[in-house]
């Protein structure tokens, strides 16, 4: 077992070479706090950021639910095991306060976007910006016609400042401290992150978005985002990752939590493309009240190891869910991903779709569970899992989970594996298409169900990604 | 004499150690429309798989030539780019890939670069409408949830959109009611130049009505039993397939041309 | 009388007795004592053990050493004739000792963990089947395992092994005949079933106990090239039962399929594990277990698809189908896949459902009650995987024995026209 970790490790160190955004930037700090996790450290970063009392006391309850729950034993303990928690930086600010205009953001900063061709793109199509650097946000801005419809759409800690009854009324309710070690962690630590209130009967038109990066090496970024969609409204969030590349570990550990409020209809992408020695645990929990609808649409293709099972607790009749993902493992990569949908209530929905890739010794993960609470009458769900493998040492598992307590319901799941089929690969190159080219064709077809969901820029991009993961493939 | 546009040289072929084809001769010229009939387990797709370079056969002797070009050894992918198209006999699906995006990549693969989206569009439209087939067909998935006719007719629209010079039709016939033959045939006669040559594979008489043949040859055993011309095929509908065997027995081996 | 909460090595050494061990068996047996005594129990924190709870049966209540029946039906003389082989495990031990040491306890692969090493210990009964190379017996062999005895403990073991060639069909049933309501009992059984090259086995186990067994199985197939496999699982009495089927299939060509039937009312609880294993290229599995729960009744399934890196052009099929018949009863399924080959074919589905209204209404048009109604559509539900049973003797059991269960009054005897 710990050759292979060596061995991993050591192709770790390779890894940075091809890596698209592997580039990093000199740091350039205000505060650095010091490695490993205390009281102290907690009680400083709350302090730094002038919280109320609350936000501190709850701050140090995890912390000790953090010390006292035990890592997980059902997962890739190989993996998690390397994760050295006594050498990553818990807390870290690149400057003081946050910039209103662009212009004022530090130039290592900007340029550091600019060539992920961020902010030009965002300017031309999207709303506003929080893009999360480091620990803190650096760049914020709100056009002003979603200021005049009252959304508000802040940094984590800036929603704290402003709306401190808000925060306080649902913040820790959908996802509390205790739900795991990593969401304990992330409540004792959490740093930036988005601050979303979208108002009774509001809808955004264009989507929300926020950059999320890791730049210095063996911190942990532990944002956290809260978004409320009140009655009847309706907005799109999307996150999207890209990561420059240390040859040590990293360690993102972020707790999203939305509610949407009846009648509302919330949707939160993502695109995670951390670098592939990142460990990636993450904890997206949704709340759905009377016939609101919350969609997740979940991209995994960079970290090492990833943990993450966008949840939806479906609390009143009407409610819906769909969880519509896909996960790429390359060399060494471990996807462990999945969904939890729980119908806690009569007459709710649910829809998981979950496609994955696995190529060279990559595995795919699928662990999900539906939950029909008893007297939950007349839930409908229909689970599909599909898998590709694209190698011989690929690996694919599905360990779905369904505990019905009730009668009257219709619950479904179906999964299949299998590979890029011969046939469909003569036919192709009998049209002139090279191999690579024909399997990356079937590939795309293959997560069409996912890409159609994306807006046209992060579909291109998505497409554009796998088709780096995909050259010379073919096995 | 100019060398001739397709040429297959004593091929044999076999399957997982099977032998199939057994010395397929044939010498196609440009201009000239040939069918290939038999009945069904002869080798005729076996044949027009193998001319495609289907991986799973495996060619034991012989050689193919397109327009000079031995392409005995060639990657399916490089015999298209060279010219040669086989329309299937039962073209399968690629879910999740629309027809758009399927028939932008082939072209790109043919013309070694991206055609002007305008012109790919008027293209497109201009045939799909010889086809008879509605806008949306264009945004469906490659064969997917397909009917017989519809398969069929995205073959021919592939094959008028690529202009190949070799074109090899795989009982394109079968499976089609009458109106959907005629608009597949008619596809191909349109297309249908003096620089390009057709081997038409069927073991029904009916599409023939439709394309005329310049010659016709018979396959049983895994090979070419007899050739003719249009007038073989009228016999054959009359008289069936058993005089042919009988025959074959005192002739020697019948070549084309 | 000991209890098996405190069973010792002593208990070990009286069954080896009773049984007549050869010294070798008496080893496995002192050595399976030593795993059963170092292995604590397992606890709902292990997976397999997430919904079904142990920790308050009061082993105290359970008496070790009962002696009850095992009852075989007759060997057809002529495979008898051609060295088959089909008697308790008692008998073969005496007759054919060399020949069970081959097989039994061959394999001790288990994940049942302390509850398999118990088996191991214990065995105190059991039926040995042999079938030699090429021999074919065409009538079912049936062996019927019975429990009358309040607090009686069961650790019966099966062993079968086809030959290369061999083809036949075992059913091998546990009733509990008369037994009174408040009888309790306690049944630990390990089946091991080797399919040898080109055999055919056709392997059919139900448990029809009353009400108060514990019922726990763990069960074991290899098949070797071309070898095929149906092995049937019929589970409704017990308050709870526990069963562990696997196939291992160990050579290109083999070929198993799974069944499984289960129908539970008032508070029973049924949990079936299953593992198809796929260790070469070029097999093939099938798996369909079919539950109905009523009343309280809970059901669990898990089950789990590996192909191994050498399991190229593998076939895998597996599917779990539960009907709830009522508010309160309850399904659990977590249908698997591990697939480290890229070259294969794997499908899973599960699902869980009620009797659907219209269905209910419409058999009520025609004039029957609601009950008799809902009967038929659980009938309808079974039928299918009845129908694959491969003897009309057989499936007939099966249905009198959901019949009796179900207490209805539906003829389901084919009525010649």
């Amino acid at each position: 077992m710990s050759e292979a970790i060596d061995a991993m490790n050591n192709e770790i160190g390779d890894i940075g070479t091809d890596y698209k955004y592997g580039f990093h930037d000199k740091e350039e700090f205000v505060f650095k706090s010091q490695r490993g996790l205390s009281r102290e450290v907690i009680e400083n970063l709350s302090r730094m950021k002038k919280e109320p009392q609350w936000m501190l006391e709850f701050r140090l309850k995890a912390y000790e639910i953090y010390m006292e729950k035990p890592m997980p034993t059902w997962a890739n303990t190989e993996l998690l095991n390397e994760i050295q928690f006594d050498n990553i930086y818990y807390y870290l600010r690149p400057q003081d306060s946050e910039k209103k205009n662009w212009e004022d953001v530090p130039e290592g900063i900007r340029k550091t976007f600019d060539r992920l061709g961020i902010p030009e793109a965002e300017r031309k199509f999207l709303a506003g910006v929080t893009a999360q650097y480091e620990s803190e946000v650096v760049y914020h801005s709100i056009r002003e016609d979603l200021e005049k419809l009252g959304v508000k759409f802040f940094s984590m800690d800036q929603g704290l400042q402003e709306y401190p009854e808000i925060v306080k009324k649902y913040f820790g309710t959908v996802i509390p401290p205790n739900d795991n070690k990593f969401a304990a962690l992330n409540s004792a630590v959490w740093s930036g992150g988005s601050f979303v209130y979208v108002p009774k009967g509001v809808h955004v038109a264009i989507p929300l978005q926020a950059y999320f990066r890791i730049n210095a090496e063996n911190m942990g970024q532990f944002e956290r985002t809260l978004i409320i969609a009140d009655e009847g409204s309706s907005v799109h969030y999307i996150e999207g990752c890209t990561a420059p590349t240390y040859s040590s570990d990293s360690l993102h550990s972020a707790v999203v939590e939305l509610i949407a409020l009846p009648g509302a209809k919330l949707r939160y992408t993502t695109i995670q493309n951390w670098s592939k020695n990142v460990f990636n645990l993450v904890t997206k929990r949704a709340q759905a009240y009377r016939d609101a609808t919350v969609e997740w649409v979940d991209g995994n293709l960079g970290s090492k190891l990833t943990m993450k099972y966008p949840a939806i607790y479906l609390m009143e009749p009407g409610a819906h869910g769909e969880v519509l993902s896909i996960a790429f493992s390359g060399k060494d990569q471990h996807q462990d991903a999945g969904s939890k949908i729980i119908h806690a209530a009569p007459n709710t929905t649910s829809v998981i779709t979950s496609k994955s890739i696995s190529k060279d010794n990559g595995r795919t993960t699928y662990r999900g569970l539906v939950k029909v609470y008893p007297n939950a009458e007349g839930c409908k769900s229909s689970v599909k899992c599909d898998a590709l493998l694209l190698n011989e040492g690929s690996r694919s598992d599905t360990y779905p989970t369904m505990e019905i307590d009730c009668e009257n319901v219709q619950i479904g799941h179906e999964a299949t594996v299998s590979k890029v089929g011969d046939e469909q690969l003569f036919y192709l190159r009998s049209r002139g298409l090279s191999e690579d080219a024909a399997a990356m064709m079937i590939v795309n077809g293959f997560i069409e169900p996912f890409t159609k969901e994306l807006p046209l820029e992060y579909a291109v991009e998505l497409n554009r990604l796998i088709q780096l993961e995909m050259e010379g493939s073919v096995g | 004499m100019t060398q001739p546009l397709f040429k297959i040289e004593d091929l044999k072929v076999s399957i997982e150690g099977k032998q199939i084809l057994d010395g397929v001769n044939l010498t196609i010229n440009a201009g000239e429309i040939h069918a290939l009939m038999g009945r069904n387990g002869t080798g005729k797709s076996t044949l027009a798989n193998t001319l495609m370079g289907h991986p799973k056969y495996e060619i034991t002797g012989g050689k193919i030539w397109l327009a000079g070009q031995d392409i005995t050894e060639l990657e399916p992918e490089e015999r298209s780019i060279a010219g040669l198209f086989l329309a299937f006999q039962y073209p399968i699906a690629i879910p999740g890939v629309n027809v758009v995006n399927f028939l932008r990549a082939a072209l790109k693969a043919h013309r070694g670069g991206d055609m002007p989206i305008k012109d790919f569009r008027i293209l497109l439209k201009e045939q799909m409408n010889l086809l008879s087939m509605q806008q949306s067909f264009a945004s469906r998935y490659v064969n997917d949830g397909f009917s017989g006719g519809e398969k069929k007719r995205l073959e021919i629209l592939q094959m008028a959109m690529l202009n190949p010079k070799m074109v090899l039709l795989d009982e394109t016939d079968s499976g089609l009611d009458i109106d959907a033959l005629k608009v597949v045939a008619e596809g191909i006669n349109r297309t249908m130049t003096k620089d390009r040559g057709v081997l038409l594979v069927t073991h029904y008489q009916r599409i023939l009505d439709f394309v005329k043949p310049n010659f016709v040859h018979v396959m049983m055993n895994g090979k070419i039993v007899k050739s003719g011309g249009p007038e073989l095929a009228l016999e054959l509908e009359k008289q069936g397939y058993d005089w042919l065997g009988k025959e074959t027995k005192h002739e020697n081996q019948a070549t084309a041309n | 009388m000991t209890t098996i909460a405190d069973i010792s090595k002593d208990n070990v050494s009286k069954t080896a007795q009773t049984v007549g061990d050869p010294a070798w068996l008496k080893a496995n047996r002192d050595a399976a004592w030593e795993r059963y005594s170092a292995t604590p129990y397992p606890t709902r924190k292990e997976e397999l053990w997430k919904y079904t709870d142990l920790s308050r049966i009061n082993w105290g209540k359970y008496a070790v050493g009962t002696t009850e029946n095992v009852v075989l039906s007759t060997l057809e003389k002529d495979a008898a004739a051609r060295g088959a082989i089909f008697c308790t495990l008692a008998d073969a031990l005496k007759k054919h000792p060399e020949l069970v040491q081959k097989y039994l306890g061959r394999n001790t692969d288990t994940v049942n963990g302390k509850y398999a090493f118990e088996n191991l210990a214990f065995t105190d009964r059991g039926f040995f089947c042999f079938v030699p190379k090429g021999v074919k017996i065409t009538t079912p062999l049936h062996v019927e395992t019975q429990s009358t005895q309040d607090g009686a403990t069961l650790f019966p073991r099966t062993i079968v092994v086809l030959e290369e060639g061999a083809e036949a069909t075992v059913f091998d049933q546990f009733t509990s005949p008369n037994a009174k309501d408040g009888v309790i009992g306690y049944t630990n059984a390990r089946v091991e079933l080797y399919v040898g090259q080109s055999a055919r086995l056709h392997y059919l186990q139900m448990q029809n106990w009353h009400n108060g067994m514990l019922h726990l199985l763990e069960q074991h197939a290899e098949l070797e090239r071309d070898a095929y496999l149906s092995a049937t699982t019929i589970s409704l009495g017990g308050h709870i039962s526990k069963s562990t089927i696997a196939a291992i299939l160990k050579a290109p060509g083999a070929v198993s399929y799974l069944f499984g039937l289960g129908y539970g009312n008032d508070k029973q609880q049924f949990d079936h594990h299953t593992m198809q294993t796929h260790l070469a290229p070029n097999t093939t599995s099938d798996l369909l277990y079919k539950m109905a729960m009523n009343d309280r009744a809970r059901s669990t399934y898990t089950g789990i698809i590996t192909m191994t890196p050498d399991a190229q052009k593998a076939d895998a099929y597996q599917s779990n189908k539960n009907l709830l018949l009522s508010k309160t009863a309850r399904a659990n399924t977590v249908p698997q896949l591990e697939i480290l080959a890229n070259d294969v074919r794997c499908t899973h589905g599960a699902s869980v459902g009620t009797v659907e209204d219209e269905q209910l209404y419409y058999l009520e048009s025609r004039g029957l009650s609601r009950e008799v109604a809902r009967d038929m559509i659980v009938h309808g539900f079974f039928e299918d995987l009845i129908g694959k049973l491969p003897e009309e003797t057989l499936k007939n059991a099966v249905r009198k024995a959901v019949n009796d269960k179900l207490g209805t009054t539906i003829e389901l005897e084919d009525i010649a026209l």
